[in-house]
């Protein structure tokens, strides 16, 4: 890295090290005062059954976002997301008179994904309804556990080391796993020779995905399956003099991005893929025996500018 | 001392400084709440193992350079597996720190520094590196002066220019015997650095920059006559580029609405932009027909720049509008290389102008509306538009192949084409909760799709679509879904100079699809989960147009004609006791693809140009795929072993066949022959131990084992010099870049201290 950049880098860090730092409030030792009333019991009183949960709560993100509260509903603590809890107490307790999460919930999905849209209908998750997720039916705590962080376990980090940039350590497993614990056939996909460093831990479905939904094909972050492939691969971004119109429309009708058993996440081996769409004259258009344009890199082995050529001879991909 | 070592220690030292200053400063404020926790892990690590399936090399290729280290950095002696730093309400305030670090000291490493308060900032720098090991067998028998620049001794060029065609092989074979090895890889470097605020619960921004570079050398192919099939040569491409990405957005949301912007700027920059490689044969420029050097342009830098305006906003309590518009501009504008290096070469016209000047406009805009009209009921209205303006100039340009000027060859005028094509569709679902927790899903989409300067201007495509999800009892969920979609081009023209009339390119042709899915999980008791899924896409493209040409009376696509996956699998997760759980996997994949072509042999005759010259090929890969592991969790969990397996074998078969007969003239199909069977199987083994001590030192023992092998025809035999494969290759020379197989086994013992 240039020194220049290095210290770019290091400048833009500590702005905003610096902003954070200076605009931090002094540490307060309790959490603000949860709010009784109008159907809300107060926090300190669900604590006194709900210890254990509340102590688990405390260290998340949201708990400590919580400690410091914005808002009217972040000042009602538990009753926040899990609603007016005075008719749970009246109760004494037991499982009704308040919105339970899970598998054992009496609430629907949609319900229960009401409280947490109450705060989160905005950012990564504005496009979620009429998502494809939240049409199934699907819950928020489904993916997430709200109540304690993660803790990786060792069989997973084995199968998928986690990437350093995913900080969502409140999904009830690392997010891969969740992913693939619907999606099967992907996980086989990833286990194949060409893959992209995915196993190692380099990316991840949300390298690509917004689970959330996005307003995008295949709940992809970019607007085309092409502009979220050419955010690494900028190089084949062009315009070029000469483009390929295949490549240009969409990288999926030669590639199969979540793994292959031919070479360079090919669908079908060269020179056959080529074949599929070229029937010219001259050499493409011979079945070929395994020589020079068969052998290596098929077609490519001389139309190594498959991508699009900028030079003004390179109208048929060779320079 | 490299420089990734010099910044891992760099960062080491700063956390094992912080790790001492913090708790001393967090005591001299007597701040109770002030909280330092961490982890570190170092170990040591020995690899061996056997690169193997290539006897015919003259060298070892070396494990670690192989596929055992594709995308990462398994390497002998000291390293860093991890190590993370997290303090809360630093110096009396509510800001954090957190500091994260993965694989330290080897070139895959990672790290991550951030602080911030929660719910307000957050500052971070993330800085990785990602290696990509291409080959370990590849050879260069050029001399590297310039990035970019092959040359080859004087002596080997005259040598071989005055060689007959009978010592030609000979000699190649004698000068390509001292070829050097070349690290056939990439890395990666990205540095990042984020800054977001949420000054208001209502308000956010957020800003972004990244840095990717991207340094190493990758194989390509050039050539010195006009039929790359005479003479042409490989060489590594050197990659060195950067490229840079900005990412600027803010968000204002209440309760009930919410908009959103967000701008995101990428320049690419490639600092060796083109290749200069010496024609082995032809020392002088004598002819017309071959060049003395190649000229090969590189990737041009490029820059794109996108903005998103994007809203939402619930009309009253059961209907959400959702728009996103997305404008976009992606511009290139290196400056042309010289259309041919070839100074024999005549009737050349000037470059039109002196750079591309490539400008292409995107559009994409999508609408979404969702309903509940009643409590059970969902219903969704979706539409997209995406436009892509290709807004570059036409030029015509004089072309010459590989800088050579034959008869037949060149100069010819081309005339660039800006491509481009718009997208629009529409999706109306319904969602129906028959119950709780079953549901009905329901729906149709149309999509029409126009393209400029291709084979089809405009195609239509309905889908209907259809999914249920069950949940009969609290034990099982059965999903089923089925998909319907039918695309219709408008007419079918072939545009590409020579290609034969009947040909149908799957991506804008008549296609019938069908994809259906089905999923079973059994939970016959909370600690135990039985899956099974079954998946198939079918794509039929065997639909002849009234343009189709006819064989024997009947009309025939050419192409591709049927693309078939099918795929099932079955899974089972046993969570025992507390101590142990175990999961096992098994996947079986299909797929196969069947294309209709002709060979027409040049020039193309009325007379050759016939169905008895057809021929088809069937490609099939067929790929299992085993896993299984288990975690053990002994001695009140003071004892955690950990073991996992996986195995994905695939093999490939490509079948060819003549559909004409001998006894017809002219038969051309002389040469068909089956490709050869293609394997590989991934084994990957590991297993690890780990003792927790005390509640703060855990040691640990990993065992990794990798097993690839591969038999694959394309790159299974290749050297530098394929004569004995292929006498067409005889003025030919390649780098001989294969992924052989191997045997990998790494052994490590760490050390993981918590504080």
């Amino acid at each position: 890295m240039k020194r220049g950049t290095c210290f770019l880098f290091i400048l833009i860090f500590l702005v905003g090290a610096v902003c954070a730092f200076a605009s931090a409030a002094p540490a307060k030792a309790k959490p603000a005062a949860a709010v009784a009333g109008g159907g809300y019991a107060g926090s300190d009183t669900c604590v006194s059954c709900h210890a254990d949960q509340q102590k688990r709560f405390k260290n998340t993100e949201m708990g400590k976002i919580f400690a410091n509260p914005r808002s009217d509903a972040e000042k009602r603590d538990c009753e926040s997301c899990h609603g007016p809890g005075q008719a749970h107490v009246d109760a004494g307790g037991g499982k009704t008179g308040i919105l339970r999460f899970g598998k054992d919930s009496g609430a629907s999905a949609q319900e229960q994904n009401a409280a947490c849209l109450d705060c989160h209908n905005k950012g990564k998750q504005m496009f979620w309804k009429g998502s494809q997720h939240e049409s199934l039916g699907m819950t928020c705590v489904g993916c997430h556990s709200m109540h304690s962080e993660r803790k990786p376990s060792q069989l997973g980090e084995v199968r998928f080391q986690e990437s350093l940039a995913n900080e969502h350590r409140y999904t009830k497993d690392s997010q891969v796993e969740l992913c693939l614990s619907c999606h099967k056939m992907k996980r086989a996909e990833l286990q194949r020779s060409s893959h992209m460093p995915f196993r190692e831990g380099k990316m991840n479905c949300g390298s690509c995905h917004n689970p959330h939904g996005t307003p995008n094909p295949k709940q992809l972050h970019q607007a085309t399956v092409t502009d979220n492939c050419v955010s690494c691969h900028a190089e084949r971004r062009g315009p070029f003099l000469w483009d390929h119109p295949v490549v240009t429309e969409n990288c999926d009708n030669c590639h199969k991005p979540h793994g292959s058993s031919n070479p360079q996440l090919l669908k079908t081996r060269q020179p056959r893929l080529c074949n599929e769409c070229h029937i010219t004259a001259r050499h493409p258009t011979q079945p070929q025996t395994v020589n020079n344009k068969v052998f290596n890199r098929g077609c490519t082995n001389c139309h190594s500018q498959i991508h699009g050529s900028n030079h003004p001879s390179g109208n048929m991909y060779l320079r | 001392m490299t420089k990734n070592r010099t910044f891992a220690f760099l960062t080491v030292a700063l956390l094992a400084a912080v790790s001492v200053v913090c708790p001393v400063f967090a005591q001299e404020k007597q701040s109770p709440l002030e909280t330092v926790s961490g982890s570190a892990e170092i170990g040591v690590r020995q690899i061996w193992g056997d690169v193997y399936g290539r006897p015919d090399l003259s060298f070892k290729p070396l494990l670690g350079t192989s596929g055992f280290n594709q995308y990462r950095a398994l390497t002998n002696g000291f390293f860093l597996p991890k190590f993370h730093f997290y303090s809360e309400n630093l110096f009396g305030t509510n800001a954090y720190a957190d500091v994260r670090g993965r694989d330290g000291l080897l070139r895959d490493q990672s790290f991550s520094v951030s602080v911030g308060q929660y719910g307000k900032y957050k500052a971070q720098f993330r800085y990785d590196q990602t290696p990509h090991i291409f080959s370990n067998t590849a050879r260069t028998w050029f001399n590297n002066p310039a990035p970019g620049v092959y040359t080859l001794p004087s002596l080997v060029r005259s040598t071989l220019n005055k060689a007959t065609s009978a010592a030609t092989p000979g000699l190649m074979q004698g000068f390509l015997a001292d070829a050097r090895l070349i690290d056939a890889s990439l890395r990666r470097n990205t540095g990042l650095v984020s800054f977001a605020y949420t000054p208001t619960d209502e308000w956010k921004v957020a800003f972004q920059y990244s840095r990717e570079r991207q340094r190493g050398l990758r194989p390509i192919g050039v050539h010195y006559f006009a039929s790359p099939s005479n003479i042409s040569t490989e060489v590594p491409e050197p990659i060195n580029y950067n490229t840079q990405e900005i990412k600027a957005g803010t968000e204002f949301a209440k309760k009930t609405w919410g908009v959103q912007f967000n701008y995101l700027g990428s320049l690419f920059e490639n600092n060796v932009g083109q290749l200069l490689v010496d024609n082995p044969f032809y020392p002088t420029q004598t002819v017309s027909d071959y060049t003395t050097y190649a000229q090969m342009d590189l990737y041009p830098d490029n820059n794109a720049h996108s903005f998103n305006f994007a809203g939402a906003a619930d009309l009253g309590k059961y209907v959400r509008v959702m728009a996103s518009i997305t404008p976009g501009i992606m511009r290139q504008n290196d400056a042309f290389l010289p259309a041919t290096t070839n100074t024999r070469v005549v009737g050349m016209q000037p470059l039109p102008e002196s750079g591309l000047n490539g400008k292409k406009q995107t559009l994409a805009m999508n609408y979404t509306a969702t309903s509940r009209p009643v409590q059970n009921v969902e219903l969704t209205a979706k539409y997209r538009h995406y436009d892509y303006n290709n807004e570059t100039a036409s030029h015509e340009f004089s072309t010459v192949q590989a800088d050579s000027a034959t008869a037949d060859h060149g100069p010819v005028i081309h005339e660039n084409e800006a491509y481009g094509y718009n997208k629009n569709s529409a999706e109306f679902s319904g969602t129906y909760l028959f119950t709780k927790k079953n549901l009905l899903k329901a729906g149709y989409e149309w999509e029409s799709t126009d393209r400029q300067h291709r084979d089809v201007a405009h195609t239509t495509e309905n889908s209907v679509f259809g999914l249920v999800d069950l949940n009969p009892t609290k034990m099982v969920n059965v999903r089923l879904s089925y998909r319907h979609s039918n695309r219709d081009p408008e007419l079918y023209e072939n545009t590409e100079d020579a290609q034969m009339i009947g040909t149908r390119r799957f991506d804008e042709s008549a296609r019938t699809r069908q994809v259906a899915e089905a999923r079973l999980d059994f939970t016959p008791v909370e600690k135990l989960t039985f899956g099974a899924t079954y998946g198939t896409t079918q794509d039929d493209y065997d639909r002849p147009d009234a343009n189709a040409p006819l064989v024997n009376g009947s009309p025939v696509v050419y192409g591709l004609l049927k693309d078939i996956g099918y795929n099932y699998g079955f899974d089972v997760n046993y969570a025992a006791t507390s101590q142990l759980t175990f999961f096992g996997e098994y996947t079986r994949e299909r797929y196969k693809t069947r294309m209709r072509s002709r060979q027409r042999n040049f020039p193309v005759t009325v007379a050759n140009d016939t169905a008895n010259n057809d021929w088809t090929s069937s490609s099939n890969d067929n790929i299992d795929t085993y896993t299984t592991g288990l975690d053990v969790y002994l001695a009140k969990k003071k004892v955690t072993f950990t073991s996992y397996y996986s195995l994905s074998d695939a093999r490939g078969s490509i079948f060819n066949r003549a559909l004409g007969s001998g006894t017809i003239t002219p038969f051309l199909v002389t040469a068909i022959v089956d490709y050869p069977d293609t394997t590989n199987r991934l084994h990957q083994v590991v297993s690890s131990v780990k003792f927790r001590l005390t509640k703060s030192i855990s040691p640990k023992f990993e065992y990794r084992y990798d097993q690839y092998d591969q038999v694959d025809f394309q790159s299974g035999r290749m050297n530098p010099y394929m004569f004995a494969v292929d006498s067409g290759t005889r003025q030919m020379s390649y780098l001989g870049a294969d992924t052989p197989s191997y045997k990998g086994h790494a052994l490590s013992a760490t050390l993981e201290y918590h504080f």
